[in-house]
Formats: C-alpha cells, structure tokens, sequence
C-alpha cells in the first residue's frame, strides 16, 4: 500500500515536471507557436527575423556587446561607482522632493525606459564596461586618436566669467552695474583669471573661472544657453568675447590657449569622462574592427562587415568625404 | 522485499530531485526551451567568445520575439479573415498615404534610411502588417457595432460653457433645434466648441464630462442635453448631441480603431478564436507582458 503511494507521489511529480518545460515538435524540429493546425516553427522565425533590417542591426550590437562583457567583465569598482551614482541621484530627489522623492524617481526611470532603479543600475554598470574598452582603443591607439580629435574638434582652454540675472531680458540696475564695471575691468591689465575669481557669480569662481577643455561634446548649452556654446567654439587664442546673454545671467568667455601639446599631455590619463571617448560617434566600428573574429556563416559575416563599413562610410560622409 | 521497496522508493527519489534540480537550473531560468536546427553551431568566436546560433536566436527573442509571433499569428487570421482584394488595396492606400505624408515623396530613400535594402522590404515588413491588423479590427467593428457604440460611449456633441448653472439651465430651456444652438455658439464663441466624435478613452476630454459620458451617451435622439454638466474647472457646460442614429458608421469605425484598448481587445479575441498557444514559458510570459489579452 504504501508502495502504490510512493509510486503515485512519484508519478505525479513526473507528469508535474514535465508539464512545466514542455515543448512541441513537429518533424524533429520545435514548434514555437500555432494557431489551430498551423505551426510556426522556431527554424522559422529564425529565418525570418535575422533577415530583417532590425535583426541584421541587432547582430552587430549583440556581438558587440558579447566582445564587451568577455573583454572587460563587470567588476567591484564598476559596481561601487554605479551605487554611489545612484545614491547621489536618490540624494538629489529627496532633497528636491522630498516625500515624493519615490515617486518621482520612477516616473523619471519609466520616462527614460527604465523598469525599476535595478535596471538603471545594470545600465549603467554596462556603460562602465563600454567605457573602458572605448578606453583601451584610444589608449592603444592614442597619437592617432588624439591627432583626429584635435582636427576634429578644435578644441580650447576657456574660462568665463557669468553675472547672475534673475531675469537677463530685464536686468536690474545692480545687476547692469556689476556687468558694466566687469566689461571696464576687462579693458584695464587685471587679469581674466583675477576677474572671475572676484566677481564671478559661477562655479568656476573657484578655479578662476576656468572651464578646462572645451569642444563640441561639452554641452556648454545645457548650462549657459546655446549662444554661449555657440561662440565658444568660436572663440580664437587670446581672444575675449562680449558679454553674452545666455540662461540666469551674462557671460564673458576668453580663450586662453589652444595649444595641441598641452592639451595632448593633459588628455593622456583616459578616464571615463575623457572627450576622447565620445567626440567620434562611429569610432565604435573602429574599435570592433581590431578585435579577430572567425567568422562559421557566410551570411553573417557578411552582415556584420556591412554593418560596419557602412557606418564607417556615413563617418567619412559627416567628415566631407575625409576620414 | 522490504529492503528492495526501499532501494525502489530511494532511487526514484533521487531521480526526483535530480530533475528537479535540473529543471531548477535550466527549465526554469530565463533561458528559453525552444530550440532551432543546428543551435549549437558556432556563427562567430574569437576574442573571448563563442556565439552560437541559438544564442542568437534568443537575443532576436529577446528584442523581438513577443512582437514577432504575435504579428504572424494576426498576419496569419487575417489572411483567414479577409480577402486578398480588400489587403491588397489597403497596402495601396498606405504606401500613398506613407509615401505623401511621412516619406516626402520618396518612400525609398526614406525605408533605406531606417535601414531597409528597400521600399519593398519596407512595404512586406511594415506597411502589409499594419493593412492586415488595420484590417482586423475595422472587420470586428463593422460586425460588433452596436456593442462597441455602447461599451465606448460614442457621441458626438458641441458644446458650451458659461460661468453660472442658471444661464446654462436657461439656455438649455431655450435651444428648439440646432440652428438656435449654433446661434448661440456664435454669442458664446470663446468657450464653445464643435468636439465631434468621443468616446470614453477620448484624450483631452474633460473629467467630468467623460464621467457623465455613459448617460450622454444614451441619448437616443439629436437634441440639447436636459442636464447642465458641471465642468472641472467650474463652469457648466450645455451640449448638443447629434449623430445620434450613428449612421457616421466610417468615423465611429475610425475612431473606435485608434482606441488602443480596444486593438487589443480585437487581437486576443481574434487570438482566441484561432486558439493560438506558444510553446515557450518564457515567450509566453513576455506575450503576457504585452497584453493579458492575448493568451488563455
């Protein structure tokens, strides 16, 4: 008796599991959907979706990403850094929101695509490894990468000095004064340097109005306004700007120098938030490209090399046909 | 025998486990359980990886795999649904209509600009699916009318607000037909409006009045309203309802067809009707994910 129960617990726990990782076939080959008698057949799909213009592009980022995750594996000090990026910005929220803090944050994740701060948390561990095997190519590569960057570029010390306005189109007199004695001082032997650290109403008071580098992928707009990013990339050595409105306030700009060698020594320590990183939209491809590949289909090598020397070739058309 | 029934019972136990351990570790991770041909062939290897052909595979099921055996399922109902006539001529009109309104005039560059090799393959992948599930829906519509009408809400008005419930209430006494209501339109032009076709999930309506929709919704004959509606921002809102026989069959179909609620009400009972099953847990959960609707 008690053997027919064992034999019985022991039958259904058989049917149970294999009832749970069931699949369906059909000639040898597994069924992935059906609808009455029709079957779709994930040989199919597969044929279907990896000729697709969204399944060839697919290819490439997955095999990118595969060559990230092998070549530079997550790590503690990526870990460490993405959780205290995110405890900066859980700090942020709550201090501007307060008991909404919570739910403000998840409205901004599932605005920005995120499920839940677990999700933003491995996004941004994954942008850490891109990092660095961006990293590795520009520093392999560095001569080469720092050459194409300046003449991309053009790069540029600037500083600035900013004269806080809660209303630039109306500035107050207060507000006029200290503009109009600032655009006097300028003219006088007082330095830039002396100047912004006396009178500046911006952060970079305290390095003497110093902005450091300054190209195109320093977003100068999202902080001063766009006509201040505008004509500081305009700006030649030696050369002040006028006053230029922009957002909070009036701003003066001086480029101090766009000496290449300076700039070279100070850009050699790659980090992650280095501009060489990210100034070439395409140099992904460059960077795939040193990686060997073997390569068992046909078709998918095909797919890939495409892939690539396309975005390459739109890399040599944004540069007017010089890569 | 004793000792033998316990030797029996022991191993079958460890077989138990055995699976279930193995099934904790396989069945039950997020890989999938559906395989392809040849899935284990290398398609690319060298620098630190080994990517199969299933790999692959379940990156695209990943990405695309929910999407994709839905549209093949609709795609293929409708074709058991519809004619190829009635198909063929809905493409027709979304490729001018595509061509004109989101290409500029050159549909080819603008598909190779996506990443298509061309129009055509554009046309197979994008503009033949949404004919088809267009399609679909519009074919459950025309027979399930009456029903939608009623379970959307649909009516028309115009409508005009004023400040205080004893003008509205006024008014309303003295509106006998539509001419008089427009007069008044014309009086009240800064807080009238011609709002057209609605229906309960109608974006931009007003709280209140998508609350009191349902009893609007029942009126049966064109006319002013009885009641005042009391508006979210205060002021009272007196309406002329019209269309009232729903013989505007091709703007409520149109209109019912946007509401996205409803496209996934028609996809699972279409679904349903053709049983369509997916033999993935995995899949299946991602299927779920994208509507409750879809599966049994």
């Amino acid at each position: 008796m008690k053997q027919k129960k064992w034999m019985g617990l022991i039958m259904a726990s058989l049917l149970v599991l294999s009832g749970c990782s069931s699949t369906v076939s059909k000639d040898g080959k597994d069924v992935i959907a059906s609808i009455d008698e029709m079957d779709y057949l994930a040989d199919d799909m597969y044929n279907e979706l990896s000729k697709t213009a969204a399944g060839k592009s697919l290819l490439f980022s997955y095999v990118l990403d595969e060559l990230i995750k092998a070549n530079f594996p997550v790590n503690d000090a990526m870990k460490k850094n993405a959780d205290d990026i995110i405890t900066n910005i859980e700090t942020n929220y709550k201090n501007q929101y307060g008991d909404e803090a919570q739910e403000q944050l998840e409205n901004a994740l599932a605005s920005s695509g995120y499920a839940s701060m677990d999700a933003y948390r491995e996004a941004m561990i994954y942008s850490l490894q891109y990092a660095e095997f961006m990293k590795k190519y520009v520093k392999d590569h560095y001569d080469e990468v720092f050459e194409d960057y300046y003449k991309q570029e053009k790069p540029r010390y600037l500083s600035l000095i900013k004269v806080a306005m809660s209303d630039p189109e109306n500035p107050t007199e207060e507000e006029s004064e200290k503009l109009k004695e600032i655009e006097t001082l300028l003219k006088t032997d007082k330095t830039f340097a002396d100047i912004a650290s006396q009178y500046s109403d911006d952060t970079t008071k305290t390095s003497k109005g110093q902005l450091g580098i300054v190209d195109s992928t320093l977003q100068l707009s999202n902080s001063y306004g766009s006509d201040v990013q505008k004509i500081a990339l305009s700006l030649k050595e030696g050369e002040v700007s006028q006053s230029i409105k922009g957002s909070d306030g009036y701003y003066i700009l001086y480029c101090s120098s766009m000496d290449k060698e300076t700039m070279k020594k100070e850009l050699q320590t790659v980090d992650v938030d280095s501009p060489l990183l990210v100034y070439d939209e395409y140099m992904i491809y460059l960077v795939f490209n040193t990686y060997e590949l073997k390569y068992n289909d046909e078709d998918i090598e095909k797919q890939i090399k495409e892939t690539v020397e396309e975005s390459l070739k739109k890399r040599t058309e944004a540069r007017g046909g010089k890569s | 025998m004793k000792k033998r029934n316990i030797i029996i019972g022991g191993s079958l136990l460890v077989v138990i486990i055995v699976c279930c351990v193995f099934y904790v570790l396989t069945g039950n991770k997020s890989a999938y359980q559906v395989k392809i041909s040849q899935g284990n062939d290398t398609l690319v290897s060298g620098s630190g990886i080994d990517i199969s052909k299933q790999d692959y595979f379940e990156a695209l099921l990943d990405r695309y795999g929910g999407n994709e055996v839905l549209n093949n399922a609709l795609f293929t109902i409708a074709e058991k649904e519809l004619s190829k006539e009635e198909i063929d001529k809905r493409v027709d009109e979304l490729v001018e209509t595509y061509t004109k309104n989101v290409a500029n005039g050159d549909l080819e560059s603008y598909a190779k600009n996506l990443g298509y090799e061309s129009k055509e393959e554009y046309i197979d992948e994008m503009i033949v699916t949404s004919a088809k599930q267009e399609l679909l829906r519009e074919k459950y519509l025309k027979e399930n009318l009456d029903q939608c009408i009623k379970d959307y809400q649909v009516t028309s008005f115009k409508k005009i607000a004023v400040d205080k419930e004893s003008t509205a209430l006024e008014i309303i006494k003295e509106i006998k037909s539509v001419e008089d209501f427009d007069k008044k339109m014309e009086e009240y032009k800064s807080t009238s409006e011609d709002a057209g076709l609605v229906t309960k999930e109608s974006s931009g309506l007003d709280q209140n009045l998508k609350t009191a929709l349902e009893k609007i919704s029942q009126t049966d004959k064109d006319g002013v309203y009885s009641e005042a509606v009391l508006l979210s921002d205060g002021t009272y809102a007196v309406l002329y309802v019209y269309n009232t026989d729903h013989k505007n069959t091709d703007d409520i179909i149109s209109a019912l067809s946007s509401i996205s609620s409803l496209q996934e009400k028609v996809e699972g009972i279409y679904l349903k009707k053709y049983h369509f099953d997916v033999h993935d847990q995995k899949l299946k959960e991602i299927i779920q994910g994208i509507s409750d609707q879809y599966l049994e």
